[in-house]
């Protein structure tokens, strides 16, 4: 992982650390999104077999559950983990292909950065809607997706100046 | 907020354009000049339902009186805004839905004040309850949701909300005593069946009908088409008629779409949407006997509260004011509402 | 304006666009070219497609498979399985298969169910006399269980997006998923004698004792989940939690196959495969929306209806369409995708949406190990490096009978709904 990194200059490696501190933030809230999910779910078991049902469950699980999702969806971009399909791209010849994936890779930016600006359009609309249990803004629910956006495009190029990209490019 | 969708899933029905369509200047008047209009109109329930069969007919008589030149396309379900009514709110408010009806309590996370036509108990009959709809106390509020771009034009009623379950009927507050009663996330819901010995559970309502079957939970409350329509006389006994809540449909246009429309088919609209009010209500009422008629064949037991009974549930609600008057977020609103409908302490 | 956005969006699929992306943006290509509908109505519809308390299943199902996974849990099941059905005439296979039906009751994807028994069983089979080729046949085609049988992630899926009972669903399943596994013991059973293939293991009582009692604690799963739901100690969706609850104690407890210190790894995992899988669902919702605003739905069931009304020969058609559907196209895209459209023709020619819910996740399972798009077929060739091709060929044959297998279902549909009525489902 080292090789790009090691000669390069100051300045790269310092970029390279503050890449892997937001990578370690984006992990450490996902693992602990699917944590938290988990015990919100076994309370809203337990509180009814103990007949003390807190009402807030339901709403809690889904406000964590669209978190653990938006961030889900940016964290498969950073090793290209979405799903897709390159049974028909492999039949063109290598120079066509590249051509083609330039031509995705603009595309999944585009669609990220429109993302980003309707989702935040979209957050100003829940600004005034409160949750009924928990009074929070659902704008902070909403929040989710300008960041998984922000966070899509962030890991997206990370992949794509990654040394395992690197040495795709490197092979071909 | 509570928009039951009930088990069935409606067809989806056919739509035409989207928006109205530009309209020249609103000037003009007269028949010859009106462009026709195009308007999606969406319903959180499915076709049999009255909410949906309502708006069928409203869009009946607006195409009716308007010579075809307001054209409405009922969709019913959700389907129009992916069953979540937070959305259906937004869209309508941004245009891309052009008329939809809503549930009160779905509009009450971003207007307090629609919380007040909620609080347990506080009609003594519907008609008390559409008076307050029409009450400059009740207008008010569909003033209050025109910063947001909807023109709410008027409250259709709804049924209030009774209570099934499989333990006993519920004559009196004792007979909710730890019964496990799955409830709306919602203060008013929780405060007052807490206060009143129930324990009321948060559950998804799709996860309802499997959870009364398997005795995850012992019951639920709605109004009475709920339990027809989503098929809970098969695993529910009894159906007691607590009366115990209400909502109210609010019935709203998109701004844009109205402003745009002649002046004369802004009144078609006003007009019909002003009447439908006293046709749901009449149709609810053929329909709920129908309905408990129906409920009783298919083996539920029915039974009525007595007025006495009525009012020690009352006397539950009043000890809950001071957190529902926390929920409606408005003292002076919360006290006029009492007073009118002299419940005031 | 449907075609179009279905045109488009094929067109981006096959440039290798990721399938998520590939809806969202030939929707809002669409929204945009053809009606003058504020563009927010993209981000409203994929927050709401995710604002759903069913779906939480999903990363609760994904979470326990992967205790599984990294908890040695497979193992035990296959060594149970192997002194249950190994001393048979094609022994091997049997425990394949075997293990794949346990494995079904536990986890909910087939993915996984070749990643893990299915990796011990082509090892165990090929070098035991049976060719890798038939070893992987039989991985893959025992790996539909995993998917039919409750827990399954494609079946909540399913059943939430086309407002089904997701108990009903998942239990469902259970009775075609015994039949499938009993019609392929008897198939394996009858080609290993024919060719005279295989070594078989002796019967031995003291052997299934003690495997049993080491598979004990992960057989318990099942009893638990399916149990629990039964007496009403929890719903279908919180079934899933309590799932992976135990699965991660008997892991880190009992087979000791996971350390606290890996936990933090797998629940991030779980959030990221959750969100690569549901991605297809946030914007699949967008194109939902635009088939229901163009009446696409109603205008399919109208043309439908007129073709005919019996609804046994649409379930053919339909069932033709999804079985080119998923040789094509990723399960789960095709559920969120197709379900709100043929859901109306469904209700209009009188199909119980239950059977429809689960007759598609079984045709769509069926796609996950066909060619060209077939997660499993691609998982099978990594393990065991035949290609993809070589894998396909010696498939054909255990395709022909679930293709068989499925067409029975339609013909007597009451296999699927009855059996929830004993359940007093
Ligand atoms: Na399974
Ligand atoms: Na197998």
């Amino acid at each position: 992982m080292s090789s790009p990194e090691a000669n390069a200059g100051k300045k790269p490696a310092k970029l390279y650390t503050a890449v892997k501190v937001v990578n370690k933030i984006t992990d450490f809230t996902a693992g602990a999104l699917t944590v938290v999910l988990l015990i919100v779910v076994l309370t809203q078991v337990i509180g009814r077999l103990l007949e003390q049902s807190p009402p807030w469950t339901v709403e809690l699980t889904r406000y964590v559950f669209i978190w653990m999702i938006f961030l889900g969806v940016s964290l498969g971009f950073r090793k290209d983990e979405s799903p897709r399909i390159t049974f028909f791209v492999n039949l063109f010849p290598q120079k066509t292909q590249k051509v083609i994936m330039m031509v995705t890779l603009i595309v999944t930016y585009g669609f990220f950065v429109f993302l980003f600006f309707t989702g935040l359009s979209l957050m100003g609309q829940q600004m005034d809607e409160i949750s009924p249990v928990l009074r929070v803004s659902i704008a902070w629910v909403g929040l989710c997706m300008p960041v998984s956006a922000c966070l899509s495009i962030f890991n997206l190029t990370q992949f794509l100046f990654s040394p395992h990209n690197e040495e795709q490019k490197g092979e071909k | 907020g509570e928009n039951e969708n009930t088990s069935g899933n409606a067809e989806g029905s056919q739509t035409g354009g989207g928006s109205a369509e530009g309209t020249e200047d609103t000037g003009e008047e007269g028949n010859n000049n009106q462009e026709t209009v195009s308007i999606n109109f969406a319903t959180p329930d499915p076709e049999n339902a009255s909410i949906t069969v309502a708006a069928n007919e409203f869009a009946d008589r607006v195409e009716e009186k308007s010579d075809g030149s307001i054209e409405v396309e009922v969709h019913g379900d959700g389907s129009l805004y992916g069953g979540d009514p937070s959305a259906a709110i937004n869209q309508l408010g941004e245009g891309s839905l052009d008329m939809l009806a809503l549930s009160s309590t779905v509009y009450a996370n971003s207007e307090s004040k629609f919380n007040a036509i909620s609080i347990p108990y506080l009609y003594d009959d519907k008609d008390q309850y559409i008076d307050l709809l029409n009450d400059d106390l009740g207008q008010q509020l569909l003033e209050n949701i025109k910063d947001s771009g909807i023109n709410g034009l008027n409250y259709w009623p709804r049924n209030f909300r009774q209570i099934t379950n499989s333990v006993n009927p519920i004559n009196e507050p004792s007979d909710l005593e730890g019964l496990k009663l799955r409830v709306p996330n919602n203060p008013l819901w929780v405060d007052f069946f807490e206060a009143a010995g129930a324990n009321p559970t948060p559950m998804d309502f799709g996860e309802v009908y499997n959870a009364l079957q398997l005795g995850t939970i012992d019951g639920q409350e709605n109004p009475v088409e709920i339990p027809v329509n989503a098929n809970f006389y098969e695993v529910q006994d009894y159906i007691s008629m607590t009366n115990h809540m209400a909502d109210a449909w609010v019935v709203g246009i998109n701004s844009e779409v109205f402003n745009e429309i002649s002046s004369e088919q802004q009144d078609i609209i006003q007009n019909t949407a002003d009447e439908m009010q006293q046709w749901l209500r009449e149709y609810d009422t053929d329909q709920t006997e129908e309905m408990i008629q129906t409920l009783k064949d298919q083996g539920m037991e029915v039974n009525e509260v007595s007025d006495e009974n009525q009012q020690k549930f009352v006397e539950i609600s009043q000890s809950q004011y001071s957190s529902f008057r926390d929920v409606v977020g408005d003292d002076e609103y919360f006290n006029k509402v009492l007073e009118f409908v002299g419940k005031a302490q | 304006m449907s075609i179009f956005l279905i045109v488009l969006f094929f067109l981006f699929m096959m440039i290798g666009l990721p399938v998520a992306v590939s809806l969202g943006v030939s929707s809002i290509v669409t929204i945009f070219a053809f009606s003058d509908i504020p563009l927010n109505i993209v981000a409203q519809s994929m927050f709401s497609s995710m604002n759903s308390f069913i779906m939480v299943a999903v990363p609760l199902f994904i979470l326990t498979g992967i205790i599984m996974d990294e908890g040695n849990v497979a193992k035990e099941i296959f060594n149970f399985s192997k002194s249950v059905v190994g001393w048979l005439s094609g022994g091997l296979g049997h425990v394949n298969i075997f293990a794949s039906l346990i494995f079904a009751g536990m986890a909910g994807s087939s993915v996984a169910d070749v990643a893990s028994t299915g990796r011990i069983s082509i090892n165990a089979m090929h070098q035991n006399g049976y060719s890798k080729q038939y070893a992987t046949a039989v991985t893959l085609v025992s790996s539909m269980l995993a998917t039919v049988i409750p827990p399954s992630i494609l079946m909540v899926i399913a059943a939430s997006t086309a407002g089904v009972s997701i108990g009903q669903a998942l239990f469902a399943g259970l009775i075609p998923g015994l039949i499938i596994a009993l019609i392929m013991m008897v198939i394996n059973y009858i080609y290993c004698k024919k060719k005279n293939i295989g070594d078989k293991t002796t019967f031995s009582p003291k052997y299934i004792v003690k495997s049993f009692l080491h598979a004990f604690p992960a057989l318990l799963a099942p009893v638990i989940l399916l149990g629990g739901i039964l007496s009403g100690y929890f719903t279908a969706t919180e079934a899933a939690a309590i799932a992976a609850l135990y699965t991660l104690i008997i892991a880190v407890v009992v087979y000791r196959g996971v350390t606290i210190r890996e936990l933090p790894g797998i629940f991030f995992r779980t959030a990221k495969l959750t969100g690569t899988i549901l991605f297809i669902a946030v914007t699949a919702q967008v194109a939902s929306w635009v088939f229901e605003f163009d009446g696409l739905p109603g205008q399919i069931a109208a043309y439908v209806s007129s073709v005919s009304d019996n609804p046994t020969i649409i379930l053919f058609l339909l069932f033709i369409f999804l079985l080119i559907v998923g040789m094509f196209m990723d399960a789960t895209a095709a559920i969120f995708v197709l379900t709100p459209i043929l859901l109306p023709t469904i209700n209009a020619v009188g199909i119980d949406p239950l059977f429809f819910v689960v007759f598609m996740v079984m045709v769509l399972s069926f796609g996950l190990i066909t060619p060209p798009v077939g997660v499993c077929l691609y998982a099978a060739s990594h393990i065991t490096g035949l290609s993809i091709e070589e894998i396909s060929k010696s498939t054909v044959p255990w395709m022909l009978i679930a293709i068989l297998m499925l067409m029975i279902f339609i013909i007597f549909p009451d296999l699927i709904t009855e059996p929830t009525s004993w359940l007093n489902l």
